[in-house]
């Protein structure tokens, strides 16, 4: 048994490698950071809408994160020719000037979100992220290339292609298409049934799409996972979303809804598939 | 147990830490420690300087990985990785032992990822072509045992006989038949020089 490890001679070839893909860590770390400090950011804007991101992006210690995001900022700008030459080219193209000047405006989202997409372009939290800003911006076509740019979904397993697809619904809501909302909302659902935002907008594109039927399926379809208690409480939080297209719809619809409650009054088996 | 068994083993004592690995343990965590306390701006300066104690310890943790499931390993990917993936840990383990699992648990998590990898961006010659590694990590275990020991650790056939209790010439056939699983139909895969080549095998009378 000898004494100690050899000692290993690394190739400068080697060398170069391994400090490169330190680099590429800094950087996917980077632009993890920004992911979070966009859905800090996001979160803080009271527009009306629902902004619902997936929890284990919200970071509890927003101090902390800040603090992280600016020591880590430092290392990538020192980093090696390459991959410390790409941060600084996204570093000027992608976020406003005072960002760029080293002075970031964590109010601003979407610059956070779109460093966060440069940095980590296969990280579909991100892409959603982006989206999310460039679609309540009204950036309607830009937003729709981020969802487009994540590639078979369904490779990051059901509750993050559930996420996707939510997504794509809101655009497609948005459109007019409401049926195809509703197809969407229903494979999210399917995916991912414990999600409370799934079950209340499956039921509310379903409701103002105007049609009896598709209504009543989607009633079902909660029920059976949720229970009667829990639908009242997805309505409730629905009605509650004013600023939506959908509830606009639904508030041409206040015969559907009447319709809705009496066919479940009188034949409650109706609603069960 | 013979290599054939089913179930991995843990690594034998030839493949243990050594006995004062200890002291060189302690000195790459207070060089992990000092790169850890340095300002942001100075760490991509000094990241080579880290990679000087921790190398051995990296490429000590591949290579139990890589016998304790007879796999192979692209080589450069995964040292380059696991360096890059160590420097954003918030502290070492205070045993190597530790340290070593922690290697073995993201080898194997991401060597999909690293056969990819290696895909665009090959290793040294002294490594075997990445479509090559993919097809010997798909065989099952007993089989990647029974070419891991013949090829990487170039036993010859009478002690891999031993091992597996057969006459030499079923061996010889056993290891051959294994080959042609990973050959694949196209022209031989070219092989890293250090290890044995299946042609030095005898022919089947």
């Amino acid at each position: 048994m000898t004494s100690s490890l050899a000692t290993p001679a690394i190739s400068y070839r080697l060398l170069r490698r391994a400090v490169g893909a330190y680099g590429d860590e800094v950087l996917a770390h980077l632009g993890s950071l920004f992911l979070r400090a966009a859905v800090l950011a996001r979160m803080h804007i009271r527009d009306g809408n629902i902004y619902e991101p997936d929890p284990s992006l919200i970071e509890p210690d927003a101090q902390r994160l800040r603090v992280r995001l600016r020591s880590l900022w430092r290392e990538a700008l020192e980093l090696p020719a390459g991959a410390g030459s790409v941060f600084r080219e996204l570093q000027h193209a992608e976020l406003s000037p005072s960002a760029a000047s080293g002075r970031l405006d964590w109010n601003d989202a979407l610059s956070m979100a779109r460093m966060s997409v440069a940095l980590r372009p296969n990280d579909p939290h991100a892409r959603i992220a982006l989206f999310i800003n460039l679609f309540r911006n009204s950036n309607l076509r830009e937003a729709a290339a981020q969802l487009s740019a994540i590639r078979m979904p369904e490779q990051y397993g059901p509750v993050l292609h559930a996420r996707v697809l939510w997504n794509r619904a809101g655009p497609v809501e948005y459109e007019g298409d409401t049926k195809s909302a509703v197809a969407l909302l229903r494979r999210c659902l399917e995916l991912d049934p414990t999600n409370p935002s799934y079950r209340r907008d499956y039921l509310a594109y379903a409701l103002a799409s105007g049609h009896e039927e598709t209504a009543l399926r989607a009633l079902s379809c909660v029920r059976s996972v949720s229970g009667p208690h829990v639908i009242t409480e997805d309505v409730k939080s629905f009605l509650q979303r004013e600023q939506a297209p959908v509830t606009r719809m639904l508030g041409r619809n206040q015969d559907l809804m009447r319709s809705l409650n009496r066919a479940l009054d009188r034949r409650p088996a109706a609603a069960m598939i | 147990m013979t290599p054939l068994d089913e179930d991995p083993q843990p690594p034998d004592a030839a493949h243990t830490p050594k006995v004062n690995a200890a002291q060189q343990w302690a000195e790459a965590r207070s060089a992990f420690q000092a790169f850890g306390a340095l300002p942001p701006d100075q760490r991509p300066r000094h990241a080579g300087l880290l990679l000087q104690p921790m190398a051995a310890w990296i490429l000590e943790g591949i290579q139990q990985a890589s016998r304790r499931y007879y796999l192979l390993v692209p080589g450069e990917a995964a040292f380059a990785r696991l360096f890059a993936q160590l420097t954003s840990l918030e502290q070492l383990p205070d045993q190597s032992e530790d340290f070593l699992a922690w290697i073995e648990t993201r080898l194997l998590r991401d060597l999909g990822a690293l056969i990819q990898e290696a895909q665009h961006a090959p290793g040294s010659a002294s490594e075997p072509p990445p479509a090559l590694i993919e097809r010997f990590n798909r065989l099952p275990f007993r089989w990647r045992a029974l070419l891991y020991l013949f090829l990487v650790e170039r036993q010859s056939l009478p002690d891999l006989a031993q091992q597996l209790q057969l006459p030499q010439l079923a061996a010889a056939r056993a290891v051959r038949r294994a080959w042609h699983k990973v050959a694949g139909p196209d022209p031989p895969p070219s092989l890293p020089s250090a290890w044995q080549r299946p042609d030095a095998l005898p022919e089947d009378p």
